[in-house]
């Protein structure tokens, strides 16, 4: 079945593959979506993509999102010839990506940005650093730790002598 | 920007988010080296810096940054502002930081960008300084190096006598670290009063310089003249020099030049050998003495400017309208046009001179507003200083009948009122602009600065239409009669 839906076509004219999640979830995408994972562009190229791609490291839920995300962003070549299709385009590109963006929350965001990494679709992986990156931007040390669950694993003798190494950091 | 330090770092294990076990899970550790990384270049050094000190699995990554940004505003006291005082700390926690994280980064990792900001306070500029220099020639491919050095007090604050001092300062600091200067791309510097060969000198020693702004950066009063010669630089901006005549003598990759506020009679650039300028930014508030511009003379060497930006700072008109002939040879590649900071109550139909002789333009934007809380409006100083009163610009068009332009498709106006004025010019444009696609109309500008607006000043109220019945009122006495022009490309944005 998977290797009919390989070679299906859509009304576009693109090929159709197949992704499946960890948890075993199938996707179906075309080509142009999917190839925005350089990853999966790779494999398209070398021919294997026949009986659907296993993505082991990559649960369904997050998956969905990443199809979601690829499949919104996946007009970008195409509207480019047209500028006021394109401009609209854009608008509501952006509109989606500041939402998505805004939603996530520990630990989607992490687990979406392994999968951005894993499946190496660059604008995602960018645009969720950031998203992380926005998150620490101004905070105290304790608020940091608050935000990520990160723990202090220093004693207290390896504590000050960091905070007398780097006492530009510290406020005392 | 304000930014908290670590004084109270939580020795607590059991904060907040330790009681909700959904968050309980450290995953920003748990990344791999390269995507932490990724997340930490996007923070300023500091904050970077400090959030690799969370933790064992990440500390050892503060040695692996490609960025480094630090800035005097990131240590900003608690309160949100930082007094005389606070500058000492602050400026010696950039000059520690910037010491500590550049000696001991590793060096097989490139540095891509480094900019430092700071203020001018020779010891730790000389800190600074060294340190930038150590790095550059110890650390591989910099892309872009900056300065940016800042007065301590409030620009306000400054006499003469404090400006000299900080010139002399700066200089005392470029010439112990020439090095480091040599190795800048870009520079700002601001509120200095320098020597006659100071300003030649940092631009000949800063070879790889690609950005330089001068903001209040003046010379001793003999100097009248200043000559810019580099073989690298792309942008320039000039904020007040207080100077008769800046000569662009040969500045081969120029692309982009800003030069505000001049107080001489006459053309305050003269352009060589500049052959890439392609966007020009002239802002002034002209004097009664000072001459209008003719632009076919003063851009005849420029002829491949194709953005324009002119402010007028809501005074006096310092450009001559002139008829297409004469202009049309430095304006044929302008293709976007800005003309801010209009006086208000003052007819607009002048600024048509462009559209006649600018057969490429494609945008246009003009701001029509009296920006009181930037203007002198004391009776005996506007006389005394030689601000002139409001008066229109006389101006005829010299197009022949049935003038077509065929490649303006944007018009914008910010400080649109429904009278004659605004709409007649808005007509004008419609009929001849034959593929307009999009006329943005918008309401008078109010920015924050202008909220603590002096009682004693009379703002006329605004007719910006208010309801949609009013738009489209306006949209059909706008088009009325015109054959080619729709009123669907009017849009009331405000």
């Amino acid at each position: 079945m998977a290797a009919a839906a390989a070679e299906a076509t859509t009304d576009g004219g693109g090929k159709m593959i197949i992704l499946i999640s960890a948890d075993g979830k199938r996707f179906e995408v075309t080509e142009a979506v999917a190839s925005q994972s350089q990853l999966i562009s790779n494999m398209i190229e070398d021919d294997c993509t026949e009986n659907g791609v296993r993505l082991p490291n990559v649960d369904g839920d997050i998956l969905t999102m990443v199809v979601d995300y690829c499949n919104m962003h996946a007009g970008d070549a195409a509207a480019a010839g047209d500028t006021m299709k394109a401009s609209s385009t854009e608008e509501e590109l952006k509109k989606f990506d500041a939402e998505l963006v805004q939603a996530l929350e520990n630990p989607v965001l992490f687990k979406l940005i392994l999968a951005a990494n894993f499946l190496n679709i660059k604008s995602l992986l960018d645009m969720t650093c950031q998203r992380v990156a926005d998150m620490m931007s101004g905070k105290t040390p304790e608020q940091m730790r608050e935000t990520f669950s990160i723990e202090n694993d220093f004693t207290p003798e390896e504590e000050a002598a960091i905070r007398q190494e780097n006492a530009w950091a510290f406020d005392d | 920007m304000k930014n908290k330090k670590g004084s109270r770092r939580n020795r607590n294990k059991k904060s907040a988010a330790h009681n909700n076990p959904q968050l309980v899970v450290d995953r920003f550790t748990k990344l791999p080296d390269d995507l932490l990384l990724n997340i930490l270049d996007r923070l300023n050094t500091p904050d970077a810096v400090r959030t690799c000190l969370l933790s064992k699995r990440t500390i050892h990554l503060r040695h692996m940054l490609s960025r480094f940004q630090i800035s005097v505003d990131s240590f900003v006291p608690d309160c949100g502002y930082a007094t005389l005082k606070d500058t000492i700390p602050m400026n010696a926690a950039v000059a520690d930081a910037t010491d500590s994280i550049l000696n001991f980064r590793r060096q097989d990792i490139p540095l891509r960008h480094l900019s430092v900001c700071f203020y001018l306070k020779y010891y730790d500029c000389l800190t600074i300084g060294k340190a930038v220099a150590r790095a550059m020639a110890t650390n591989n491919l910099l892309d872009s190096v900056e300065f940016i050095i800042l007065p301590e007090k409030k620009p306000e604050h400054y006499s003469t006598y404090d400006l000299r001092h900080n010139g002399k300062q700066l200089m005392r600091f470029f010439g112990a670290c020439t090095d480091a200067f040599a190795g800048l791309t870009r520079l700002y510097l601001r509120n200095l009063k320098l020597g006659e060969t100071d300003i030649p000198n940092i631009i000949a020693t800063c070879k790889l310089l690609e950005y330089l702004r001068l903001s209040f950066c003046e010379t001793e009063d003999s100097v009248l003249q200043l000559q810019v010669e580099h073989p690298r630089l792309v942008e320039l901006d000039i904020y007040h020099a207080s100077l008769e005549l800046v000569e662009l003598n040969y500045l081969p990759n120029l692309k982009h030049l800003d030069f505000s506020l001049w107080v001489c009679p006459h053309e305050p650039l003269s352009f060589g050998n500049v052959p890439l300028l392609s966007s020009l930014s002239l802002t002034n508030v002209a004097m009664r003495y000072q001459e209008v511009i003719r632009l076919s003379h003063f851009l005849a060497n420029v002829p491949n400017i194709s953005d324009l930006y002119l402010n007028f700072g809501s005074e006096k008109i310092w450009v001559q309208p002139e008829c297409p002939k004469l202009l049309a040879p430095v304006l044929r590649n302008l293709q976007v046009l800005n003309l801010d900071e209009l006086p208000e109550e003052c007819d607009i139909s002048w600024t048509c001179f462009f559209l006649e002789a600018a057969p490429s333009l494609k945008e246009m934007r003009v701001t029509v507003w009296d920006h009181w809380c930037g203007m002198q409006t004391d009776k005996v100083e506007r006389e005394e200083q030689g601000y002139s009163e409001k008066a229109n610009v006389e101006w005829e068009s010299s197009a022949p009948d049935g003038f077509r332009h065929y490649n303006l498709t944007k018009l914008t106006i910010y400080g649109f009122q429904p009278n004659d004025n605004f709409l007649g010019y808005i007509r004008h444009i419609m009929e001849a602009a034959v593929n307009l696609e999009d006329v943005s109309l918008y309401d008078r500008k109010v920015l924050e600065c202008c909220e603590d607006l002096d009682l004693k000043i009379k703002v006329a109220p605004s007719w910006y239409p208010q309801t949609i019945e009013e738009e489209e009122l306006l949209r059909k006495q706008i088009t009325e009669g015109l054959v080619m022009a729709s009123p669907h490309v009017i849009h009331f944005r405000s």
